[in-house]
């Protein structure tokens, strides 16, 4: 039954009786059916992702830590470019075009270093979502997708603590009296005390450490109001020497977000959520050498509010998110060469969207409509820019069909030195010369669940096309920056392209054994005229991905998983000639992300087991086991040439992931 | 029924036996590479080698080397054809030189590079050389060995002033090779400026001695303060970000160095110099 219903679509119809009576009757507004399959991931009809961050949590380790963030990863047209890589790319767009929201407000990089997992500590959040389209405007204003993080629900006393090989993490949730109920949460890691000399080698040394805070408290003022309060912490620093280059280089991060929301729960399914926000982002990127000295701090904080209105019957909503932003593109300073050097930027700007909805349903139709209206100022520099869209869905016998077709438009831009998306890559506020990033998109879904014996089966297509206007690319090198007169906003391209792909994604429940596989393509060009007079594949061009992921439980106390991903290898910049030059090699550059690195494929395993103790109150104790990569495969990060002046030869030298027969262990508790 | 979706899963993994690779591959025609050197007072010479085409093979670095290629400069008056020799202080270890023909500021200098089949050109221009005033010497804190270097110069009326830096260290009969960060535009008339100046960097040695920047005390040490052309400082100044910040895993560098060869890549580099040789205290 559960296995039915999990596999069941979505069903939300407005039921209205024919004729009133003299019985009493009441408006039934939107009932919406839906259970999460064993796996923990949901791909909704229309494309929507959702992710039981419990269920999800047990699936697939890294380090010892689960990641709601990663499991979406495993589903196609969702890819990251790198092992290493910090960022979500949704169906061919930029890492920066998926916003992040958590109770509401914004976060600006919710990564911790080398794509190991995100910020938000799964077992904190009670489930993930992942919007393709944007109907209501209480979103981040992102071009792309948003993924929402759902803060907890708390009923009851809860505890939760996990060891695993890097960190740990702790989450207290409980009520306090009858209308108050508090929950938190942190992970902090330990690299540098446990591996500190594994991760200094030959001529490099590594120091690693990040740690992440949650804290919410709920105040049900009455049974229809509640007062929620939320805040985030996260705070990373990263250390990397390389003697042989005389280099050592700082990076640090983090984000800091407090908000607090209001929620009525009105008659007949109204409701009104009201938010207030404040959201920091700021990194620090420091090269220093001997005499020399460069620090490129970056920050970008956002105070805001968001509102959310739903008619009685849920037909209508009105929502928006309007906020002020104060940016530190990069606040260089180098002293050491020639001159010192401090030059900053300041942006200060207004943005918002508003926008209202309309759904209704007609028979096998389910319609929504929108239109929202996104607007900028800042220095004198006004955008107003509509933002229409609809979505059609038809189901039948044969499946659900749906179509949307909508513009979005992104007034905050995240550019940088960095192909893979590290926390150093900067924040930019829209300008006359950076104008709003604009895409017109085209989704089409369609999902059918059909049965084979027992074993319930869910089909699910996806296709996209975007079209996109704006986007921007850093085209600065570390000399410009120390420039005296240098300005990140003229560093800037600005190109315009096209995404187009498609995916299939076949999931399946039978007994103890539930999986999917995915098969997708998707493929990106951009033209940046300042860059390349042809249009040349974006970064994101994912081009080829497939991946097969099967659950097994074997009774109520193991379970194993294994997860096999392929993707075409990462857009690349080839190197057309290699040369010698006063003693050095340098390269010359082909057509920007014209080849590609070596297809990337790798097979995970895991095993969790799982028993119970205690007396009054039982304990649920997990030990889980994973092998990332476990026929360790090669994949190849970067690639460079090798010169042996020892037998004066030459050849490529490809740098390999550390991902590879890479263990895991972790114990949990629960309580 | 059940083969129809057997066929759903199985076609998608046949598919992917499609996917390529995309291994580098030997390109047709080598790129043909010139660096050139020509300074006021001093005679040109002249580097050829052809690119290495990459690849996942090791190949020999002797495949590159250019020895019989015909190299000319010319002054608008006089054109000299330049001789090969081997050399054991620099890499690639071949060269085209002459004596015959003396750098003097003022003067246009073409290059050209004839060799199978393949012609190579530039032009550059020898601007008026600005003098080192003053060498200085400060010891590094907390070490007896190494002193940081500096140089004073002051800029001349006609801003702005593009200046490269070379070094060499006398005592171990090492070339002038730019020094790390050696690049530098000045804005300002006849402003006093103070650099520092680093050793050398390069990534073709033999031996795994670190690099250290700094000269040690007793080193007898060379210093070239070049002054040159717009184009020639822009290739020097992407050389510098290259070759400082180029390794760096935080930076992901696209793009290329400028040249102003024609037909190849590299630079001529036609520069105004002043040289000073001074023992490290």
């Amino acid at each position: 039954m559960l296995i039915a219903s999990a596999t069941a679509p979505i069903l939300s119809y407005a039921q209205t009786p024919a004729e009133p009576d003299s019985v009493r009757h009441s408006t039934l507004g939107e009932i919406t059916v839906s259970a999460t399959p064993a796996t923990g991931t949901r791909v909704k009809a229309d494309g929507t992702v959702e992710v039981d961050n419990l269920r999800a949590a047990s699936l697939m380790q890294v380090f010892g830590e689960a990641d709601a963030v990663r499991s979406l990863k495993m589903l196609p047209n969702i890819t990251s470019t790198s092992d290493y890589a910090s960022g979500v790319s949704v169906d061919g767009a930029d890492y920066s075009n998926t916003g992040y929201s958590v109770g509401g407000a914004p976060i600006f990089f919710p990564y911790h270093f080398g794509g190991i997992f995100s910020t938000f500590n799964s077992r904190y959040f009670t489930r993930t979502k992942m919007q393709r389209t944007l109907v209501d405007a209480d979103l981040p204003n992102r071009l792309g997708a948003c993924v929402t993080l759902e803060p907890p629900t708390v009923e009851d006393f809860h505890g939760y603590a996990n060891v695993g090989l890097i960190s740990s993490s702790v989450s207290v949730a409980t009520p306090v009296g009858s209308r108050l109920s508090v929950a938190g949460a942190c992970r902090v890691s330990y690299i540098n005390v446990l591996y500190g000399n594994l991760l200094s080698y030959n001529e490099t040394d590594i120091r690693y450490d990040f740690a992440d805070y949650n804290l919410s408290a709920t105040y049900r003022a009455t049974s229809r109001d509640r007062l929620h309060v939320e805040f985030f912490h996260n705070d990373d620093h990263l250390k990397y020497g390389d003697s042989n280059y005389a280099l050592d280089t700082q990076l640090g991060w983090k984000n800091t977000m407090a908000s607090v929301e209001w929620k009525h729960d009105g008659d007949a399914g109204r409701l009104w959520r009201q938010n207030a926000y404040v959201s920091r982002f700021a990194s620090d990127l420091q090269f220093s050498m001997v005499a020399l000295s460069i620090a490129l701090p970056s920050s970008i904080v956002r105070v805001g509010t968001v509102g959310h209105f739903r008619s009685a019957d849920s037909r209508w909503t009105a929502s928006y998110d309007l906020g002020y932003n104060d940016i530190l593109p990069q606040n260089v300073s180098a002293s050491g060469f020639v001159d010192e050097i401090d030059s900053s930027l300041r942006q200060r700007s207004f943005d918002g969207v508003v926008g209202g909805a309309y759904r209704r349903s007609f028979g096998d139709w389910r319609l929504t409509a929108w239109l929202k209206l996104s607007a900028f100022a800042a220095d004198g520099y006004v955008s107003l820019i509509p933002l229409p869209g609809v979505t059609a869905q038809y189901s039948n016998r044969t499946g659900i069909y749906t179509l949307s077709l909508c513009q979005t438009a992104q007034t905050l831009h995240q550019v940088g030195l960095s192909d893979i998306g590290l926390a150093s890559n900067f924040w930019l506020s829209s300008t006359r010369q950076i104008k709003p990033q604009r895409s017109a998109s085209l989704l089409a879904d369609y999902a059918r669940d059909f049965a084979v014996g027992s074993c319930q089966c869910r089909l699910s297509v996806h296709g996209y096309y975007r079209h996109l206007n704006n986007a921007h690319e850093y085209t600065g090198n570390m000399l410009t920056m120390i420039d005296a007169n240098y300005s990140p906003t003229a560093n800037v391209a600005t190109g315009n392209g096209d995404s187009a792909g498609a995916s299939i994604l076949l999931s399946a429940d039978v007994n103890r054994l539930s999986g999917w596989a995915s098969y997708g393509y998707g493929a990106s060009r951009l033209l940046y005229g300042e860059i390349s007079s042809e249009r040349v594949p974006s970064a994101y061009d994912a081009g080829l991905s497939a991946c097969v992921f099967l659950k097994y439980a074997a009774g109520s106390h193991f379970e194993v998983s294994a997860y096999w991903q392929f993707n075409n290898g990462r857009r690349t910049t080839p190197v057309e000639d290699i040369y010698f030059i006063a003693g050095n090699v340098v390269t010359r550059q082909g057509q920007r992300n014209s080849a590609r690195l070596p297809d990337y494929h790798r097979l995970d395993l895991s095993a969790n087991y799982r028993f119970a103790s205690g007396g009054k109150r039982r304990l649920k104790h997990m030990i889980s086991v994973s092998l990332i990569n476990a026929y360790a495969r090669d994949n190849v990060e970067l690639q460079y040439y090798h010169f042996d002046m020892s037998k004066y030869t030459y050849r490529l030298k490809r740098v390999h992931s550390l991902y590879k027969l890479m263990p895991s262990i972790s114990y949990a508790i629960e309580i | 029924m059940l083969s129809k979706y057997k066929l759903l899963i199985v076609l998608p993994l046949l598919a992917l036996s499609a996917c390529i690779d995309d291994e580098p591959g030997d390109a047709s025609k080598p790129t043909l590479v010139v660096e050139g050197y020509f300074d006021t007072n001093g005679f040109p010479n002249v580097f050829v080698t052809f690119a290495a085409n990459p690849s996942t093979a090791e190949k020999p670095i002797a495949d590159n080397l250019v020895r019989w290629a015909k190299v000319t400069i010319s002054d608008g008056t006089d054109s000299i054809i330049l001789t090969g020799s081997p050399t054991k202080r620099h890499f690639p270890p071949y060269y085209y030189r002459t004596f015959e023909m003396v750098g003097t500021a003022g003067k246009t200098y073409r290059l050209t590079v004839d060799y199978k089949g393949y012609f190579a050109e530039a032009t550059a221009t020898m601007p008026e050389a600005t003098k080192i005033e003053k060498v200085e010497f400060e010891p590094i804190a907390g070490n007896d060995r190494l002193c940081a270097t500096y140089i004073r110069f002051r800029s001349p009326d006609d801003v702005p002033a593009y200046y490269v830096v070379y070094t060499r260290s006398v005592s171990n009969q090492t070339m002038f090779q730019p020094c790390m960060l050696g690049v530098v535009e000045v804005t300002e008339p006849r402003k006093e400026v103070r650099l520092q100046v680093y050793r050398a960097k390069t990534s073709l040695k033999v031996d795994s001695v670190k690099y250290v920047p700094h000269f040690e005390h007793g080193e007898i040490v060379g210093i070239k303060l070049s002054r040159v052309e717009k184009p020639v400082y822009d290739f020097w100044r992407g050389y510098t970000d290259y070759t400082t910040f180029g390794n760096s895993q935080f930076v992901s560098s696209t793009t290329s160095l400028p040249t102003n060869i024609v037909g190849g890549i590299g630079i001529w580099s036609v520069q105004a110099s002043s040289t000073v040789e001074r023992n490290v205290p």
